[in-house]
C-alpha cells in the first residue's frame, strides 16, 4: 500500500517536472542559448549519467554497493558542469543538477523503502538531460 | 470555373461502400446508419467538394480541412456505424482476429495515428504528395486507414473491447498534445515551408501565405483539439451511465 | 501550541491552512481599503502613486496565492478523507512540508515590505516593467521567491490529494459515487500539476534575468516580453479554475442539502468539470487580446472561450435543477450559496463579454475587468467559501454558528460587495483604466468611485460581522451534533469534531449518499437504479 502511494505520487510530482522542464527548455532553445553540445565533455557527461542510471538499476535489485557507485557517478557528473559556468545555459544545467543533487542526497540518506521512487526520479531526471542534448543537437546555437 | 472534382474512383467507391452497408443491416437495423451514412458523406463531399481544388492548389488551410476530416472526423463516424455482430462475425476469421489483436494495441495505434500525422507535415514528404497525384491518394488512404485504427481503441464496435476510461482520457490527451504542438509549430513557425502555396493561381479571401498558413496550424490545433476533447467527454459520459446500467 | 506546529494530522493541517488564509485574507482587505479609499474622491493624494502600486500588487497576489488557494487546500485535506471514509491523507508529512512552504512563502512575499518596496508590478508581473531596469528594487525578487515557494507547496499538497483520492477511498466508494467535492478537488489537483510549472518556468527565467544577466524578457538584449504573457497565462488561466472548481465543489454538496434532494445531473456536472479542466489550458490568450497578436489567433481563441462558457453553465443549470421542486431551508450556508449562483452568473456573464475580441479592446484594462473578476472570485469562489464555512463549522470545531449573526452578515456582505463591485462595470464602460492610483474629475468618475468605496466599507464591515461569528460561536455557540443538518456524506458519520482516528471502522458504502442509505434502509439509493 504505501509503495502504491510512493510511486504515484513520485509519478505526479515527475509529471510537474515534465511540464516545467519542458516549458523551460522550449524557451532556452527559443532564444539560442542551448549551445551546440557538441564538444566530447559533454559526451562524457551524458555517458556518465547513462551509466548511472545502470548503476542504478542494479542498485535496486538488492546491491547497495551499485548505488554507491552511481552517487559517485552522479558527484563526476555535477563536477563536470562547471564546463558551462559564465554562460545563460549554466542556468538550465544548473537547475536540472541542483534536482539531481537533491536525488543524490535522497539516495545517500533515504529509507529503503523510497528506493523505488528515488530510482524512477534518477531516470526521469537522466531523461531529461538526454532531451536537452537532443535539443542542442538539432537546435543548438553554435 | 467548376471547382467540383467528381474523381470516378471516389464517386463508385463510396456508392459501394453505402450501398454494401445497406445491403449488410437492411435485415438487422438501421440504428447505427447515421453514424455510418454521415461519415460516407462526409468522405465524398471531403474528396470531391471544392475543399478537394482548395486544398491541391490554393490554400494549406483548406488542405489541413481536408486531412484533418480524414484522420479525425470520418474514422470515428464510420466505426459507429458498424454493428457489433459483424465486427463479432468477422472478427471471428483468424487472420482478421491476429490483425486486429495486433493493431488494436493501444501503443500500436496511437503510434500509427500520431506518427501518420506528424510524418505527412514533413515539408519534404507534404510536398513530395502535393506534386505526385499517386502518393497524393496514398497519403489520403494512409489518413482514412490509420484514423481508423486509432481510433478503434476508443469507438470500436465491441464495446467491451474498448479502452477503459483513464487509459482512453490519457490515449487521447496524448494525441491531443501531439496535434497542439504540431498546430503550433505550424502557426508560430517559418512561412514557405510549403512551397506550393506561396503562388496560388488565386489569392483567395484576402490570405496571404503567412496567412493561411497560420490559419492552417490554428485549424489543427484548437478545433483538433476539440475534436479530441469530445471524445474525452463522452468517454467520460459513458462510464458514468455505464455504472448506472450496470447498478 | 507545538502540537500544531508539529502536527500531521490531514485536520490539524486543513486548520492552519484556513488560519493563515484568514490572516493573510484580512492583509489583502486592508490593501484594498487603503486602495478604495484613495479612489474615494478624484485626485486625491492620501497615499503615493508608487504605494498605491504596491497595493494592488500585493492584494492581487496575496488574495489569489495566499488566500483562495490555501483555504481551499484546506478544507480539501481537511474534508477529503473524511468524505472517503479515510483516517489519514496518503502522504501525510509531505501534506504537512506543503502547508510550511505555502506559510513561509507568504512571510517571505510581507517581508518586502520591511525592506521599503513590496513588489509594484502587478500581480502577473508583465515584463518589460519586472525586469531590474524598470523595477530595481528587491521587491520583485521577493515576490517571484515567494511565489516560487508557495507554487511548490501547492504542487506538494496537489499531490498529496491525488494520492488520496486515489488510494484511500472506502471499500465500496468507487471513483464514480465520490462526493462532488472530492471529485472537483481531485480535478483541481491535476491541473495544478499541469499548470503550476508554468509559473515556476515563468518565474526562474524572471529570476534569471533579475539577478543572472539572462535576457529573456528583456527587449533591449534580444529578449521578448510577449514570452512572459504567454507563459504566464498558460499558468494562468487554469489558475482561475483551479480557484473555482472546488468551490463548485462545496456547492455540490451544500445546495442538494438544503433543498432536501440529491444533485441534478451527477454525471453532467462531474464530466463538464473534466472539460473544463482540458478547456482551460486552450484558451490563455484571450488574456493577450490586445497585444496585436493577429486575428486569425485571436478568432480562434475566441471562439475557445466562448466555448469554455457551456460546461460552466451547465453545472449552473444542475444547482438551479437541484433546487427546484425541493424543500427549501434558508441557512445561512444556503443563502451564501443562492447568492453565489446569482453573483458567480454575473460574473460568468462579463467574462464571455470579453470573449469577444471587439469588446476586449475596448473593456480590457479597465474597471469593466476588475469588476468581472471580483464578481467571480468573490461573488463566486469566496461566498461559496462563505456557504462551507457556515456548512462545515459545526463539523470543525463541534460548535453551531449563530444564525441570526449570520444572516446579519450574509445580508451586509451581499450589499457591500454589489454595492462596491456593481458601479465598477459602469466606471469601466466609461473608461476609466485600472491600477490608476488617483482620476481626473470626469463625469460621474467621482459618483461611482465614491458609492464603490462605501460598498466596500459596507462589505468589510460584514466580513468582521462573520469574523466575529466564528470568534463567538467557538466558545458560546450551541453544540452541535454529529449530524446537525441531515446531511449524507461520510464526514458526517464522525463526531465533531472527529477524533484523531476519523473512523473506527471503515463505513459501508453503496451509492453516493451513503449516509442517507444508512438512514432510511427501505429508500437506499443503492436500491434503486
Amino acid at each position: 500500500m504505501t509503495n502504491r502511494r510512493a510511486q504515484l505520487g513520485m509519478t505526479m510530482f515527475l509529471t510537474a517536472e515534465a511540464v516545467f522542464f519542458f516549458l523551460l527548455v522550449l524557451a532556452f532553445a527559443y532564444f539560442r542559448e542551448i549551445p551546440a553540445l557538441i564538444a566530447p565533455r559533454v559526451w562524457l557527461c551524458t555517458v556518465l549519467l547513462l551509466a548511472s542510471t545502470l548503476s542504478m538499476w542494479r542498485g535496486t535489485a538488492g546491491s547497495g554497493l551499485w548505488l554507491w557507485v552511481t552517487i559517485a557517478i552522479g558527484v563526476a557528473f555535477l563536477l563536470d558542469q562547471a564546463v558551462f559556468f559564465g554562460t545563460t545555459f549554466f542556468i538550465l544545467a544548473g537547475i536540472h543538477g541542483l534536482h539531481l543533487l537533491a536525488g543524490l542526497i535522497a539516495l545517500a540518506m533515504g529509507p529503503i523503502s523510497a528506493l523505488r521512487a528515488i530510482a524512477l526520479y534518477w531516470y526521469f531526471f537522466t531523461a531529461v538531460w538526454l532531451a536537452i542534448v537532443l535539443v542542442a543537437y538539432f537546435w543548438g546555437a553554435a | 470555373m467548376n471547382l467540383w472534382n467528381w474523381e470516378p474512383s471516389v464517386v463508385a467507391g463510396c456508392a459501394i461502400l453505402g450501398v454494401g452497408y445497406g445491403a449488410l443491416v437492411r435485415k438487422h437495423g438501421w440504428n447505427r446508419a447515421p453514424y455510418f451514412l454521415a461519415g460516407l458523406a462526409l468522405l465524398l463531399l471531403d474528396l470531391v467538394s471544392p475543399i478537394d481544388t482548395l486544398a491541391d492548389q490554393y490554400l494549406f488551410s483548406a488542405h489541413i480541412v481536408q486531412h484533418f476530416l480524414l484522420a479525425l472526423v470520418i474514422p470515428p463516424l464510420l466505426l459507429l456505424g458498424i454493428p457489433r455482430w459483424f465486427a463479432e462475425t468477422a472478427l471471428r476469421r483468424p487472420k482478421l482476429n491476429r490483425l486486429e489483436r495486433t493493431l488494436g494495441q493501444p501503443p500500436v495505434s496511437w503510434l500509427l495515428g500520431v506518427g501518420t500525422m506528424l510524418a505527412w507535415h514533413i515539408p519534404t514528404l507534404f510536398n513530395a504528395a502535393l506534386a505526385h497525384d499517386s502518393l497524393h491518394i496514398f497519403q489520403h488512404l494512409t489518413f482514412l486507414v490509420t484514423g481508423t485504427i486509432f481510433w478503434w481503441p476508443i469507438v470500436g464496435p465491441q464495446e467491451d473491447r474498448r479502452l477503459p476510461m483513464l487509459a482512453s482520457v490519457s490515449y487521447l490527451f496524448g494525441a491531443c498534445v501531439c496535434c497542439s504542438l504540431l498546430g503550433a509549430f505550424l502557426t508560430f513557425g517559418p512561412v514557405g515551408l510549403y512551397p506550393a502555396y506561396l503562388n496560388p493561381p488565386a489569392r483567395l479571401w484576402g490570405l496571404d501565405p503567412r496567412s493561411d498558413q497560420q490559419l492552417g496550424g490554428m485549424l489543427m490545433w484548437v478545433p483538433g483539439c476539440f475534436v479530441y476533447l469530445s471524445g474525452i467527454v463522452s468517454t467520460v459520459m459513458r462510464w458514468y451511465s455505464s455504472a448506472e446500467r450496470a447498478a | 501550541m507545538t502540537s500544531w506546529l508539529c502536527a500531521i494530522d490531514h485536520k490539524r493541517i486543513g486548520i492552519l491552512y484556513m488560519l493563515s488564509a484568514l490572516l493573510f485574507f484580512l492583509a489583502g482587505g486592508m490593501e484594498a481599503m487603503v486602495m478604495r479609499a484613495q479612489l474615494a474622491a478624484p485626485n486625491l493624494k492620501l497615499i503615493t502613486p508608487e504605494i498605491y502600486n504596491q497595493m494592488f500588487t500585493m492584494h492581487g497576489t496575496t488574495m489569489i496565492f495566499l488566500v483562495a488557494m490555501p483555504v481551499l487546500t484546506g478544507f480539501g485535506v481537511y474534508l477529503v478523507p473524511l468524505m472517503i471514509g479515510a483516517n489519514e491523507m496518503a502522504l501525510p508529512r509531505l501534506g504537512a512540508l506543503s502547508f510550511w512552504l505555502q506559510f513561509f512563502g507568504g512571510i517571505l512575499l510581507y517581508f518586502s515590505f520591511a525592506t521599503g518596496a513590496a513588489p509594484s508590478a502587478g500581480w502577473f508581473s508583465y515584463a518589460p516593467l519586472s525586469e531590474k531596469a524598470f523595477s530595481p528594487g528587491v521587491g520583485l525578487d521577493y515576490w517571484a521567491l515567494a511565489l516560487l515557494m508557495i507554487a511548490a507547496g501547492s504542487i506538494g499538497s496537489a499531490i498529496n490529494l491525488i494520492a488520496t483520492i486515489a488510494t484511500e477511498r472506502a471499500p465500496g466508494m468507487t471513483m464514480r459515487l465520490v462526493p462532488l467535492f472530492v471529485w472537483m478537488t481531485l480535478v483541481t489537483s491535476i491541473m495544478i500539476v499541469f499548470a503550476l510549472p508554468a509559473l515556476a518556468a515563468s518565474l526562474v527565467m524572471l529570476l534569471s534575468d533579475r539577478m543572472l544577466q539572462a535576457r529573456f524578457f528583456d527587449p533591449s538584449q534580444g529578449g521578448a516580453p510577449l514570452l512572459w504573457q504567454h507563459y504566464f497565462w498558460i499558468f494562468g488561466h487554469p489558475e482561475v479554475y483551479i480557484v473555482v472548481l472546488p468551490a463548485f465543489g462545496m456547492i455540490s454538496e451544500i445546495i442538494p442539502v438544503f433543498s432536501r434532494k440529491p444533485i441534478f445531473g451527477y454525471p453532467f456536472v462531474a464530466t463538464s468539470t473534466v472539460a473544463i479542466a482540458f478547456l482551460s489550458y486552450g484558451v490563455w490568450v484571450h488574456h493577450m487580446f490586445a497585444v496585436a497578436l493577429g486575428r486569425n489567433f485571436l478568432a480562434v481563441f475566441a471562439a475557445a472561450s466562448m466555448l469554455i462558457a457551456v460546461p460552466t453553465g451547465m453545472k449552473i443549470f444542475s444547482w438551479i435543477a437541484t433546487m427546484w421542486g425541493g424543500s427549501i431551508r434558508f441557512t445561512t450556508a444556503m443563502l451564501f450559496a443562492v447568492a453565489f449562483l446569482l453573483e458567480f452568473t454575473v460574473g460568468g456573464l462579463s467574462g464571455v463579454a470579453f470573449a469577444t475580441v471587439p469588446v476586449d479592446w475596448q473593456m480590457t484594462d479597465t474597471y469593466f475587468v476588475v469588476a468581472h473578476i471580483h464578481y467571480v472570485l468573490l461573488g463566486g469562489t469566496v461566498f461559496a467559501l462563505l456557504a462551507g464555512v457556515h456548512y462545515w463549522f459545526p463539523k470543525f470545531s463541534g460548535r453551531m454558528l449563530d444564525e441570526k449573526l449570520g444572516r446579519w452578515s450574509f445580508w451586509l456582505i451581499v450589499l457591500g460587495f454589489n454595492t462596491a463591485f456593481f458601479v465598477q462595470h459602469f466606471l469601466g464602460l466609461l473608461g476609466m483604466t485600472r491600477r490608476v492610483y488617483t482620476y481626473p474629475n470626469l463625469p460621474w468618475f467621482g459618483a461611482l468611485n465614491l458609492i464603490s468605496t462605501i460598498g466596500a466599507a459596507i462589505l468589510v464591515f460584514g466580513i468582521l460581522l462573520f469574523c466575529a461569528n466564528i470568534a463567538m460561536s467557538l466558545f458560546f455557540g450551541s453544540v452541535a451534533g454529529d449530524d446537525p443538518w441531515n446531511a449524507w456524506t461520510l464526514e458526517w458519520a464522525a463526531s465533531s469534531p472527529p477524533a484523531l482516528q476519523n473512523f473506527a471502522h471503515p463505513p459501508e458504502v453503496r451509492s453516493r449518499r451513503p449516509l442517507w442509505d444508512r438512514k432510511h434502509p427501505e429508500t437506499a439509493d443503492w436500491m434503486r437504479v
